[in-house]
């Protein structure tokens, strides 16, 4: 895994927590895919329950899960992959609630659908000393960063503190969750990221991968 | 004659990706002639961010004949 001998990456990663914020279009495939890589932990909130129009693109819903917590579908559905252990429960994360939530996690990842918890999480990391994964999908739009700790590059990214949601279709989310995800285990292994920093933009009606400097 | 690459938002609601633009002088201008020739509202132009030539830029920035501008809208979804 990114060139280093698998044996020792595994075991690097079996000592790691992830700290996944939202469990929606993106948070369901970067838990996925770190619980299948093998992440020791992955401590996951998330305040809604599954309704009809997730099932176009959220991983973690089904049509028997209506009405149901995003996270404890997460933990049912992990129990069944790896030995990843998953703690955390149905709570929206905010700045009054973030500092407790997260506490003893090894990354950040932004998995929200608003700005306002993205900031949130964004103070917290600078706190912590942690790198965020910074992750965001809008029909066939997409964006990733990796944002170290104190280079407020969240504020570049959304100059007005806002941003544009709407109807996605699943591959966005797919392909933005499995990019945070990879930059997640990039970090967790030490290594650094092609993104550090920048605004990697994705256009999936084109086909176009453009990387900002920040 | 500035290229312009839109992203974020502009791409969907306007159905719009590039355009070449001719402007001496700085972004202001660009948007403003970028909002005549596409019907865009400026005030949804100012609110983007910019790039020229990959670097951040303001809506005071000049721009030279040749470069490439970025209009970038963020997405927030999750």
């Amino acid at each position: 895994m990114f060139n280093i001998e698998p044996a020792a990456a595994a075991e690097l990663l079996r000592s790691k927590t992830a700290f996944i914020a939202g469990l929606g279009g993106l948070g369901g495939y970067v838990a996925e895919e770190l619980a299948r890589s093998g992440v020791g932990k992955i401590i996951a909130y998330d305040g809604d329950v599954f309704q009809e129009s997730n099932l176009n693109r959220q991983l973690l819903s089904n049509k028997l899960l209506l009405g149901k917590s995003k996270f404890e579908a997460l933990k049912e559905r992990v129990e069944r992959i790896s030995d990843t252990k998953v703690e955390g429960g149905q709570v929206f994360i905010s700045e009054d609630n973030i500092d407790e939530l997260a506490c003893g996690c090894d990354i950040i990842i932004d998995c929200c659908d608003n700005v306002k918890s993205r900031f949130a999480l964004q103070s917290y990391a600078e706190k912590k000393g942690l790198f965020l994964v910074h992750g965001a999908a809008c029909g066939y739009l997409g964006q990733v960063s990796v944002i170290s700790p104190g280079s407020g590059t969240l504020k570049k990214i959304y100059p007005k503190s806002e941003g544009t949601v709407g109807h996605t279709p699943a591959p966005a989310p797919a392909i933005v969750g499995s990019i945070e995800a990879s930059e997640a285990l990039r970090v967790l292994l030490g290594l650094p990221s092609p993104i550090l920093d920048k605004l990697l933009l994705i256009d999936l009606s084109s086909l176009t991968f453009v990387t900002l400097s920040l | 004659m500035i290229k312009v690459n839109f992203f974020g938002v502009l791409r969907l609601d306007y159905k719009v990706s590039s355009m070449d633009v001719e402007c001496s002088k700085n972004v202001t201008e660009l948007l403003e002639r970028i909002s005549s020739q596409k019907s865009i509202p400026i005030d949804r132009l100012i609110s983007c961010s910019f790039y020229i030539n990959g670097k951040p830029a303001t809506i005071r920035s000049r721009v030279f004949d040749g470069d490439e501008v970025m209009v970038m809208s963020p997405v927030a979804g999750g």
